[in-house]
Parts: C-alpha cells; sequence; structure tokens
C-alpha cells in the first residue's frame, strides 16, 4: 500500500517531468477499505453531577450500566456538601469546592479497577482510601491544596510516603506501588 | 470512619492547634467528663507509651472541666498517623459525623 511519503515522492517527481498524469494515475490505487461492521460511534454523555463545584463527568457508553459504586460515590460527595461548618464539633470546615474535581480526576483515572472510599477531611479536603488485603493506600487532598498521603504493605513492612514537599508525581508512585501487585 | 478501624484523620492538627487535643484516662470520671454534651461522639484510646515510642510528646494542659487535658506535640506525618491509626481501640463509635475524642491510656 502507498503512504504518503511515497506519494509525495511520486508526486515531486512526475510534477517535474510528465505533470500531473502519474500523480492521479497513483491516486487510484487509494481504495476505500470495505469494514467488516458497520462503524457505530461510542456515545458520550454529559453527566452534571449536581454538585456546588459544578463537576460534569463525560461518560462513554459502553453497553453496561453506569457503574454502581461511581453513583456511590457521587451521592457521597451530596453527603459531604451538606455537612455545614464545625459538622464534627470540634470546628471542622465544609467540603472545600476545589477538591472536588482533583477526587474525581483520581477516581476515574487509570486506577478506576478499584473504587476508594472517601472520607471528609477535617480541613474541608477529601481522603481517598483504597484497601485490598495488607496492602493500602491512602491520599488526602488538602482544602489549602497540598496533598499528603502513604503506601504500606503489612506483608512485607513497606511503607512510602509523601508529604506537602514532595515531588508532584508523588500521588502516582503511590498509586502505581498500589496497583502493580 | 474506614471500616472499624479509625480514620487516620482523626489524627491530624487543626487550624492552628499546637498540638493534637486529648485526655490522660485515668479513672471512668474523665469518660463522663469528656462525652459530657457530646453523647453522640465517639472515643477511642491510645497508649501513651506507644506514642512516645514515635518520638510524640505529651503534655498536661488542664482546661476548665477537664483536669486531665493533654496536648500531644510531634510528627503527625501520613505514617505516623497511619500508626496511630493502627493501634488505636474504638471505646465507643461517633454518631454520623460527629466528632471523636483522644482518651490516654498510661498502662
Amino acid at each position: 500500500m502507498l503512504n504518503a511519503a511515497l506519494t509525495d515522492e511520486r508526486y515531486a517527481s512526475s510534477d517535474q517531468t510528465t505533470g500531473s498524469a502519474s500523480h492521479l494515475e497513483s491516486n487510484k490505487k487509494f481504495m476505500p477499505v470495505p469494514s467488516a461492521k458497520p462503524y457505530n460511534p461510542p456515545i458520550k454523555t454529559l453527566i452534571p453531577l449536581g454538585l456546588r463545584s459544578g463537576v460534569t463527568l463525560d461518560w462513554t457508553q459502553d453497553g453496561k450500566r453506569f457503574p454502581e459504586q461511581m453513583v456511590q460515590i457521587i451521592l457521597k460527595f451530596h453527603e459531604f456538601e451538606k455537612l455545614e461548618d464545625n459538622w464534627d464539633g470540634y470546628g471542622a470546615r465544609p467540603l472545600n469546592d476545589r477538591v472536588v474535581l482533583p477526587a474525581f480526576e483520581l477516581i476515574i483515572s487509570r486506577y478506576a479497577r478499584q473504587y476508594p472510599s472517601l472520607v471528609l477531611l477535617p480541613d474541608g479536603g477529601i481522603g481517598l482510601r483504597w484497601v485490598n488485603g495488607t496492602r493500602e493506600v491512602e491520599i488526602d487532598l488538602e482544602a489549602k491544596g497540598g496533598t499528603t498521603g502513604f503506601y504500606a504493605d503489612a506483608a512485607t513492612g513497606e511503607v512510602f510516603e509523601i508529604d506537602e514537599d514532595s515531588e508532584p508525581d508523588g500521588v502516582s508512585t503511590l498509586l502505581d506501588r498500589y496497583f502493580s501487585h | 470512619m474506614n471500616g472499624s478501624i479509625p480514620d487516620s484523620s482523626l489524627f491530624k492538627k487543626q487550624g492552628s492547634e499546637v498540638g493534637v487535643s486529648t485526655t490522660l484516662w485515668q479513672t471512668r470520671e474523665d469518660e463522663i467528663c469528656i462525652l459530657r454534651d457530646r453523647e453522640t461522639e465517639g472515643l477511642i484510646s491510645i497508649r501513651v507509651g506507644f506514642l512516645r515510642s514515635l518520638g510524640f510528646g505529651i503534655v498536661r494542659t488542664a482546661l476548665v472541666g477537664n483536669l486531665n487535658h493533654c496536648d500531644v506535640f510531634g510528627q503527625f506525618s501520613s505514617s505516623n498517623r497511619k500508626a496511630i491509626r493502627d493501634e488505636a481501640k474504638w471505646v465507643k463509635y461517633p454518631d454520623s459525623y460527629a466528632g471523636v475524642q483522644v482518651m490516654l491510656e498510661s498502662r
């Protein structure tokens, strides 16, 4: 099959010698490729979550139902949103809308093989918790903007933690360790 | 809460706090004292010796109505909070999102 570079080469050489005739001749070799099945483009749906932060989910329908665990996560965010200032009696802050988008980005990232449990942090941030047997990851998206967390494996004693001064890819490092098993 | 394990976020310093607020658990009176008018709140206990083994310092900071009040000072890093969480024991579960008090056991 001809590729574009080859066609250009033919065109260039034919242009200099015999005009466009040979180029037009080569075009005849580009035939439509018959498809085995008719192509149905995936249906994308923009799902507004009804949260103050205005976050929406872009869902590509794959013939399966919308994941029930994701429904539960969205409901959890609604529950968090209802909590007012001092919700724990010790000055805890309400959910900070700035952490909602980063939280969903982590939940539906390449790590979506397992949904985390969620915790509202006293400063209004969100804590994401993944646990699988002896291994676990905690990531706290602080309301003031920092991220802290750790990966731990009780079987091997391995503990790896990130704090607010860690490299920006620290979160990926934690999750890579957790999901690499 | 994360299942039956206290969440590590319970051991975060809040706002301008210099230490984490706790109460030394010497008698049953201490338990009654800190849950007075806070019936929905939870209680967890942690051993003083364990906190010290992590390098934490414990200072008595008596309050009106809670003479055994203490502040715990030290590095509340993610891994230290995990260690405390793993060691802590529930004495009483909180209702929903109510706060949780930390009691120190001296044994």
